[in-house]
């Protein structure tokens, strides 16, 4: 047999493809159930070490070769400004981990690059096939994380009718006994908050959809109202508003005239509503204000006054002053409360200016798949809302540095968007 | 139709063989005092020389070597920025990488041009002013006697000396048939007995132990803390591999690769027949030398001026080697 019956047997058979694409999308699922304890610093907190002998490293040898695979079978290698910006920036991470003697850390030098990697591959080269591909990987990553979470959420309400809810941490589910904050537990319903707009919009040609998104998000707001998380609240409505955005965009040359008047009326009141809302609070007209400031969205400094704000304003001016050291430790400055602006602190201001460009990269990324308009474009009704949610909450906390495989999600996301953009181009 | 000669001179003047003629003064003013040259000085005029050039280069060829050289020295950079070692971080971070594409756009033409001056005299003339400058250079600290620094800086001239005798001995030869035949049987022979002289001094010298010691920290040291890189800067005598013992494998096994895709370079550019006898000769002399000089010293990792220079023939040597005739 020549050497080329063999790579078309193994590489272009499509029932080689579909097993392979079954293990990616398995292997994505059990990430994300079983992600507290794939934490590479596990092993080295627990005592019984026999516990953790699979860790995320283990997972990307299985990621890899399926990489490769994706690669044979796409034939070309389009050049991508943000990858190259990515794992140079790792690999300085890695070379800083290992001269801070941090060894089990610098894994993630090739780890998470990896999550970008197979985002851009595993949306394949068929157009017709891609949108659906990008809604099952985006299901099977959303499902994941969302039974760990609610599980999570089951060990705060074993005890809530004696002792009641507790609001700032408690006890995960797989690693029993180590505390979990309520921020990194709320992580793992911003993909299905996301995906509300979506539902709503496929509702007519995908029934199945609808009913389980509206029931997840009703449980979701009801169990975050009750520990007082305010993440989930906020973004349920920002989503929606992305979407309503999205589609009118899209769909504006097809309305009648009759339609764009009603929207245009609907705008107009929407807005009076929010500008008299506004006035109202602040001049405490129905006693709005002193109402806010008694319930639990003025915790910790509020909405638009977080003291988030103020720590990280503070850490990015101690990180201007200290650029090579951690300002943290030796100036007993408060840690800034934003993923960049940690990895910033931790290695220096180099690697937070390159983090930097390369986020403005994919950003740029995301508008040009929203402002796409071609029949195969709907994906970025689940696209692009996800996008803004994982990078709002990045920028929002600092578990994206702690623990940091959380950062993973939002690299296979922009992965996705840019991996269709890269088939958009070579359909010309 | 031949040419007159006053129209072949006045086709020539135009603003790139104008660059050029300024680049190879500068080649002889860097070359005289090369040890004291203000390093920012350096980066802002071979940037400035490089990216006015290329507007009349056109395309330049892909380069494998420069993704290894940028790549380490990226990476040691970091290193040095988080040591606080910070004189060293802006100007070790872009000088190699400027230097040898310096080299390269020297001497480079764009494809089917008559109106620049050919590959062979750009070549010939900026390696020969180089090696006025640094002759004029040792010229003038001749007192301090014979040591290793001044025997880099004569190597310049010696190798267009060994040229000029070459090209001699070349026609001597070519004029007796049986000779013709015996030319190449006599560069073997002469190679051949160099290598066994210089193995057998350097087995006998103390510092073929130090080389020992360089090749085992080569496979065991994979990375260095903190503390090791402010210890003593020079362990080794070889500057690859106090590269290699000062920063760990991850930064020095980019630049031994680096060595031997140079290494390869030269071996090309003895083969090719397109170019004369005298640059070929030149150049692969020029190679020998400055890389004896980095292969048996320490002071290059010290003071990296000295390594600048080899970058520059390197440069050179990359683009002559593929010269073909149009």
């Amino acid at each position: 047999m020549k050497i080329n019956n063999i790579k078309a047997l193994i590489f272009e058979n499509t029932l080689v493809e579909r097993f392979v694409y079954c293990v990616l999308l398995a292997t994505l699922f059990t990430t994300g159930l079983c992600h507290w304890i794939l934490d590479v610093e596990y092993y080295e907190i627990i005592d019984d070490k026999s516990l953790a002998t699979v860790n995320l490293g283990w997972v990307f040898v299985v990621c890899v070769p399926i990489c490769i695979f994706y690669l044979i079978r796409k034939k070309q290698i389009q050049f991508d400004m943000a990858l190259v910006i990515l794992i140079q920036t790792f690999i300085f991470v890695g070379i800083l981990d290992m001269h801070y003697e941090r060894y089990s850390l610098a894994q993630y030098a090739w780890i998470l690059p990896t999550a970008y990697i197979i985002g851009k591959l595993a949306v394949g080269t068929d157009v017709n096939k891609e949108n659906t591909r990008i809604v099952q990987i985006y299901s099977v990553l959303a499902g994941g994380i969302l039974i760990t979470t609610l599980l999570d959420f089951a060990m705060n309400f074993v005890d809530a009718p004696t002792v009641g809810y507790m609001t700032e941490g408690w006890p995960s589910f797989w690693t029993r006994g180590l505390q979990g904050n309520r921020c990194t537990y709320e992580f793992g319903f911003v993909l299905v908050t996301a995906a509300t707009g979506y539902a709503v919009i496929v509702a007519k040609k995908y029934k199945l959809i609808l009913i389980p998104t509206v029931v997840l998000n009703v449980v979701i707001q009801a169990l975050v109202i009750s520990v007082e998380g305010r993440e989930n609240r906020l973004l349920l409505p920002i989503n929606l508003f992305i979407v309503g955005v999205l589609y009118y965009y899209d769909h504006r040359k097809k309305m009648s005239a009759k339609m764009k008047k009603v929207i245009h009326i609907l705008v107009a009141i929407f807005i009076a509503f929010i500008v008299f809302a506004v006035v109202s609070f602040f001049n405490n007209w129905f006693g709005l204000y002193t109402r806010y400031l008694h319930s639990n969205w003025h915790s910790s400094g509020g909405v638009f006054t977080n003291v988030r704000f103020r720590y990280d304003i503070n850490g990015f001016k101690n990180m201007i002053m200290h650029p090579v050291e951690d300002y943290s430790t030796l100036y007993k400055v408060r840690q800034p409360h934003s993923m960049l602006l940690e990895y910033g602190r931790v290695f220096g201001f180099s690697v937070w200016g390159l983090l930097t460009i390369f986020r403005l990269l994919i950003i740029k990324d995301m508008i040009m798949l929203a402002v796409n308009k071609s029949d195969g474009a709907w994906v970025k009704y689940i696209l692009v809302p996800a996008f803004i949610s994982v990078n709002l909450y990045h920028s929002m906390e600092l578990n994206g540095y702690a623990h940091r495989y959380m950062w993973m999600v939002g690299l296979l996301i922009s992965g996705m968007i840019r991996g269709w953009l890269e088939n958009e181009r070579g359909k010309k | 139709m031949t040419k007159d000669k006053v129209e072949i001179v006045k086709e020539k003047c135009n603003i790139s063989n104008a660059l050029f003629i300024i680049a190879c003064l500068f080649l002889a003013v860097y070359g005289k005092d090369f040890v004291t040259f203000p390093g920012k000085y350096l980066i802002g005029i071979t940037l400035g020389y490089i990216v006015a050039v290329s507007i009349f280069v056109g395309k330049i060829d892909f380069d494998l070597k420069l993704l290894f050289l940028a790549e380490a020295f990226m990476n040691k950079a970091i290193l040095d920025l988080h040591s606080q070692a910070f004189e060293l971080v802006p100007v070790a971070m872009v000088s190699p990488v400027l230097m040898y594409m310096f080299g390269k756009m020297i001497v480079s033409n764009k494809a089917g041009n008559t109106k620049q001056i050919s590959v062979h005299i750009k070549s010939n003339v900026a390696f020969i002013a180089l090696a006025i400058g640094i002759g004029v250079g040792a010229w003038k600290v001749r007192g301090a006697g014979i040591n290793p620094i001044f025997l880099f800086e004569i190597s310049f001239v010696l190798s267009v000396v060994v040229a000029v005798i070459a090209v001699a001995i070349d026609r001597f030869l070519n004029k007796n048939d049986l000779t013709k035949k015996v030319k190449k049987w006599l560069v073997y022979a002469v190679v051949a007995v160099g290598f066994i002289v210089f193995i057998k001094w350097y087995v006998g010298d103390d510092r073929f132990l130090l080389f020992k010691e360089g090749l085992g920290m080569l496979i065991n040291t994979r990375f260095v803390s903190y503390e090791g890189l402010n210890a003593n800067p020079a362990f080794s005598t070889m500057m690859w591999f106090d590269y290699v013992g000062h920063y760990g494998q991850l930064i020095g096994i980019p630049l031994l690769v680096f060595l031997g895709l140079t290494i390869v370079d030269v071996l090309k550019l003895a083969r090719n027949k397109n170019v004369q006898l005298f640059t070929r000769v030149m150049f692969i002399m020029a190679f020998i030398f400055t890389n004896a000089y980095y292969f048996l010293e320490g002071v290059p990792y010290l003071w990296p001026c000295f390594w600048y220079i080899g970058l520059v023939v390197n440069g050179m040597i990359s683009v002559v080697a593929k010269y073909e005739n149009q």
